[in-house]
């Protein structure tokens, strides 16, 4: 009786020991670039050796010398606020029909919206390229290397997100509060205004930081469109590697990994972000 | 306060009748409940008065004027939810005041209305709580006051107990009947619950498969039930299926010869009460042997099944001795049982 118990228990432990070291692997491969890159903004050796001859914090007011990382931090801050709202602004509406409303196409018009998700960020890049001077051949519109430009494609892959965000704050709200609103005497504007923002006001909090976040760390879609002479930081970080590996390139990434972490940690504030990624 | 009216009121989903010509209603003052079991269509009608669902035929007559099109928002109907949808992101307070802001009240009416509907149901203390930091019954009051504040035409109500526990019910249940009349609010409500229907009725609505079943009050239900559904509904009964053979006289699919006060000669359904049925061999013409099949002990009744010399069984409620000391029958004890001619029902 007893020996028959123990076996299944054994293997059980033995599992877990197995998921605990294969969890332990996982996070050092993916975490472990990011330690890296924290420690090496600290060493003190121009050329990067092992190991270091010492500490220091010189690299850190390298980055304010350099006028292409700062230029390149403002146009990303620009950028990323814009795209932020203007997700927002495309991206509220848009999760309502798809929440509330029946209509035919609706599961197609779901997948358009997440398919900036699928779509590799380089072709996008690509593509935009090309439309846009398409767009600019035929109206004159000079966005290929306008800010412009930059921003709508940053807010095209902010949308996934803040549809996915909102879609599913929206289909968890009962839908009685609403009709409540209704039956209270407010028509349709005003039950949105006065009742389902506010309720849903954490995801679309959530939503705004991410869309930030997911603006300000791309590259792929920036390199394409950015004009002659501006820069977005990622970018910057880039062009600085072309030609030079000190430690200023570790101590610029650090400074970005420090925002958009805490980027995301104010967004799991508001919506536990393993929910909806 | 209003009447209301509904005339051949339906709503078809498709090819399903969810509600199917419903003409009922509701004088001032009156507390009218809609009964049934899940899917009759009662909280569609409810749902269609407040404004929600928009009816595919029929009127619906409130203080003389048809709301059928109207949106929910222009109605003056009170709704109170069966999860209350209290507003999460607003104290009791602002939940109350809400239906007055949209009236565009000047700011010391609303306070002076939203006390006056606080006080109304013993939360003037906890004006500034959120809703999530009260009780059920608290929150249900709320919700009560929320749509008693904005004076509605009519005051609807679904299934407003059924996520209380079962003593809290009781209670409520009383609570909201003294209310509704200390008020004079003309209501309706939706409810599944058999008990909560009868003791908070003025009268009720049976509804089964979209239709209206019986319209009436506890005792004209109970007493009277037109068909086999509301007797079965409106507390238990026993069926027998027959025809009548001769003015008064009924006889049974298993051969019972049985004897009845009152009914059409075309019915082909008759019912007695358990409660009705006497145990013990007596002149009454309605007297038949069988057996003690079950026993099963109430509390204040013992409920007997005994099967009939005719092969059809009938259920008896015997109320118990006052000391407790009556000994039950035990299955198997051959006994002779009896009711009225006036217990009978017919039925179609």
């Amino acid at each position: 009786m007893r020996q028959t118990r123990r076996r299944p228990l054994t293997s059980l432990r033995l599992g877990g020991a197995a998921l605990r070291a294969v969890t332990a692997v996982t996070y050092a491969v993916m975490l472990l670039p990011i330690v890296f890159v924290c420690w090496l903004s600290f060493f003190k050796n121009e050329l990067l050796a092992f190991p270091p001859e010492g500490y220091t914090l010189r690299w850190f007011s390298q980055i304010w010398a350099q006028s292409q990382f700062a230029e390149g931090f403002a146009t990303s801050l620009e950028v990323g606020i814009v795209a932020m709202l203007g997700g927002l602004v495309l991206g509220v509406p848009a999760s309502l029909a798809l929440a509330r409303h029946a209509f035919r196409g609706k599961e197609a018009t779901a997948t358009l919206l997440t398919a900036p998700l699928i779509v590799p960020s380089i072709v996008i890049g690509t593509a935009l390229y090309i439309f846009f001077i398409e767009v600019e051949i035929v109206t004159g519109w000079p966005l290929t290397g306008s800010i412009v430009g930059l921003a709508l494609a940053h807010i095209l892959i902010t949308i996934p997100w803040t549809v996915r965000l909102i879609t599913a704050s929206l289909l968890g709200l009962d839908p009685a509060l609403e009709e409540a609103a209704m039956n209270l005497g407010a028509d349709r504007w005003r039950t949105l205004l006065r009742v389902t923002l506010p309720v849903i006001r954490p995801a679309v909090v959530a939503a705004a930081l991410f869309s930030f976040v997911v603006s300000f760390g791309n590259l792929e879609i920036s390199l394409f469109l950015v004009a002659p002479g501006t820069t977005t930081l990622p970018i910057a970080i880039l062009q600085y590697l072309e030609w030079k590996i000190d430690p200023t390139i570790a101590a610029v990434s650090l400074v970005q990994i420090a925002i958009i972490a805490a980027g995301m940690l104010l967004t799991n504030r508001f919506v536990k972000l393993s929910q909806v990624v | 306060m209003s009447d209301l009216r509904l005339e051949h009121l339906g709503k078809s989903f498709g090819e399903f009748r969810a509600v199917d010509d419903v003409s009922l209603s509701v004088a001032e003052g009156e507390l009218l409940v809609l009964l049934g079991p899940s899917g009759c269509g009662k909280t569609t009608t409810l749902r269609m008065i407040a404004g929600f669902i928009e009816a595919t035929t029929g009127r619906i007559l409130l203080g003389g004027r048809d709301v059928t099109y109207l949106p929910p928002y222009r109605r003056n109907t009170g709704l109170v939810f069966q999860g209350y949808a209290l507003f999460p992101h607003l104290s009791v307070f602002e939940n109350v005041a809400f239906g007055l802001e949209m009236r565009r009240l000047d700011r010391t009416t609303i306070k002076a209305k939203v006390a006056d509907a606080l006080r109304l149901v013993r939360l003037e203390a906890l004006g500034q709580r959120m809703p999530r930091q009260l009780s059920g019954g608290q929150q249900q009051r709320v919700a009560l006051a929320r749509a008693l504040v904005i004076a509605p035409d009519i005051l609807l109500l679904d299934e407003p107990l059924s996520n209380l526990d079962a003593k809290l019910r009781q209670e409520v249940r009383v609570e909201i009947r003294e209310l509704q009349k200390k008020l004079g609010l003309t209501a309706v409500m939706v409810t599944h619950d058999q008990e909560e229907a009868l003791s908070m009725a003025d009268r009720l609505v049976v509804m089964n498969e979209g239709r209206v079943q019986q319209i009436g009050t506890q005792r004209e239900l109970y007493n009277h039930p037109q068909n086999r559904f509301v007797a079965n509904f409106i507390g238990r009964t026993n069926f027998f299926e027959g025809a009548v053979t001769a003015p008064g006289r009924f006889r049974s699919a298993g051969g019972l010869d049985i004897a009845f006060a009152a009914g059409a000669a075309e019915r082909r359904l008759l019912a007695v009460r358990p409660e009705k049925i006497r145990l013990g061999r007596e002149a009454s013409p309605n007297c038949f042997p069988g057996v003690v099949e079950r026993v099963t002990y109430l509390g204040s009744q013992t409920e007997y099944q005994v099967r009939l010399a005719s092969g059809e069984a009938v259920a008896i409620h015997a109320q118990n001795a006052q000391n407790g000391a009556d000994e039950p029958l035990a299955p198997g004890l051959p006994v002779h049982v009896a009711w009225d001619a006036e217990s009978c029902q017919l039925l179609d």
